[in-house]
């Protein structure tokens, strides 16, 4: 399984590296083919918002950064891991950079989906999503948010299986990784 | 005394954005009403060091700031969450603030605005996180009718965004929150969902074909 690894946080983060350490850890014992990315460690241009990439160069953004080559391994992974310090309820901004590139990945034609408008998916295969979000004390509406998000991420991005799994420092490691190998084998067994 | 208005337009789309149409509109009422304003584009501040600190002054003299920005991705765009950091990260750092209103309005490309609702929760706990005052948040569906176009200019098509915007900017001069009536108002459909849809699909076809693409359209180039 090929599990694309989103590293969403920032330098003064550093109390989360552990549990960072201990999911890559995870993902390596299982067999898992991780490709993990540092987000602020590379160059990823803001969205323009053109939609070129959907009616000039149909699924490929313009912009000719790590931006455009992290949407391609996406593509091309069974689970994307979204890794983040809870940003009021959302992702930070160093994720959400790229999530706003990976736009091409579906079409621009509209469908209607669970009583919504959403647009249709470019690719047959798509990647599950697990959302993995720190909070430093826990926050009931962060927390709810958060869960929503993801939620409706999967919808948009067509994601088989979608979990958010929140951790905060008061937090059990061992709690957090026995709950993440429970997702991580769900997600095996619908790949 | 709401005295100081201070827009930020959210969209990579600047000037000729929606959010900026929606927003001018609001500030241009505010004026009428005696407020004075200033408005900046978020996507030309957050990356130079001297743009971004008169955002940061223009925040603290501000008595009402209105976020004006597009969905993306069911949240907000990533230059708008960074210079909401930005502000957080700055206001945790005085020692004493002001505590200016807020207000945050969404638009999305969809026909529905409650697609905004996440955006909008998001935007409500920035507020409280930095000590703001929440006044609300009000969400358009179908932004691309708008198209960047001034709002007065299709006074009769916008009517319902217009009649919306006047409640918004009418309670907000008094200090109050955003009544129920400007959010229905805002909110309200501007065409059936499903004619949006095949109309909508219409013309992203008919781009492509201008742009000699039609055929590629659904293309895959990411497989390989």
């Amino acid at each position: 399984m090929k599990v694309l690894l989103l590293n969403g946080t920032f330098k003064q983060d550093s109390d989360i590296d552990k549990i960072y350490s201990l999911i890559v850890d995870k993902l390596k014992s299982k067999g898992f083919e991780v490709d993990s990315v540092l987000l602020r460690d590379v160059t990823i241009a803001a969205c323009q918002g053109c939609f070129d990439c959907w009616v000039k160069s149909p699924g490929e953004c313009r912009t000719a950064d790590d931006g455009r080559e992290i949407a391609k391994k996406m593509v091309q992974s069974n689970l994307i891991i979204h890794f983040t310090p809870i940003t009021f309820g959302g992702y930070s901004s160093q994720l959400k950079k790229i999530i706003d590139r990976f736009i091409p990945t579906i079409l621009p034609f509209f469908t209607k989906r669970e009583r919504e408008t959403h647009h249709l998916y470019r690719y047959q295969n798509r990647a599950s999503i697990i959302a993995i979000g720190f909070l430093i004390t826990p926050d009931e509406e962060e927390e709810q948010t958060f869960k929503e998000l993801v939620y409706r991420n999967s919808l948009n991005m067509g994601a088989p299986i979608h979990e958010a799994i929140i951790f905060s420092k008061e937090q059990n490691e061992s709690e957090f990784l026995d709950k993440f190998d429970t997702i991580l084998q769900k997600v095996e067994i619908n790949t | 005394m709401i005295e100081k208005a201070l827009l930020l337009v959210g969209s990579p789309k600047v000037e000729q954005s929606t959010s900026a149409s929606l927003g001018n509109y609001l500030i241009s009422k505010l004026e009428e009403a005696g407020m004075t304003s200033k408005v900046l584009l978020i996507h030309r501040v957050v990356n130079r060091e001297d743009k971004i600190k008169t955002l940061l002054d223009e925040v603290e003299i501000a008595d009402l700031i209105i976020l004006s920005f597009p969905l993306y991705v069911d949240s907000l765009p990533a230059p708008v969450i960074k210079a909401m950091e930005l502000i957080r990260d700055n206001r945790r750092s005085l020692k004493s603030k002001r505590h200016p209103n807020f207000i945050a309005i969404a638009n999305n490309g969809f026909p529905e605005a409650s697609q905004n609702n996440v955006a909008l929760k998001i935007c409500r706990i920035f507020s409280n996180e930095c000590e703001l005052v929440w006044k609300g948040g009000i969400a358009l569906g179908g932004g691309g009718a708008v198209h960047g176009v001034p709002l007065l200019e299709k006074a009769s098509r916008f009517r319902n965004i217009i009649n919306g915007l006047d409640l918004v900017a009418l309670a907000l001069k008094d200090d109050k929150e955003i009544p129920q009536e400007a959010y229905n108002f805002i909110s309200k459909e501007l065409i059936p969902p499903s004619i949006y849809r095949f109309f909508g699909n219409y013309g992203w076809r008919s781009q492509a074909k201008r742009y000699g693409v039609k055929q590629k359209i659904t293309q895959k180039p990411y497989l390989n």
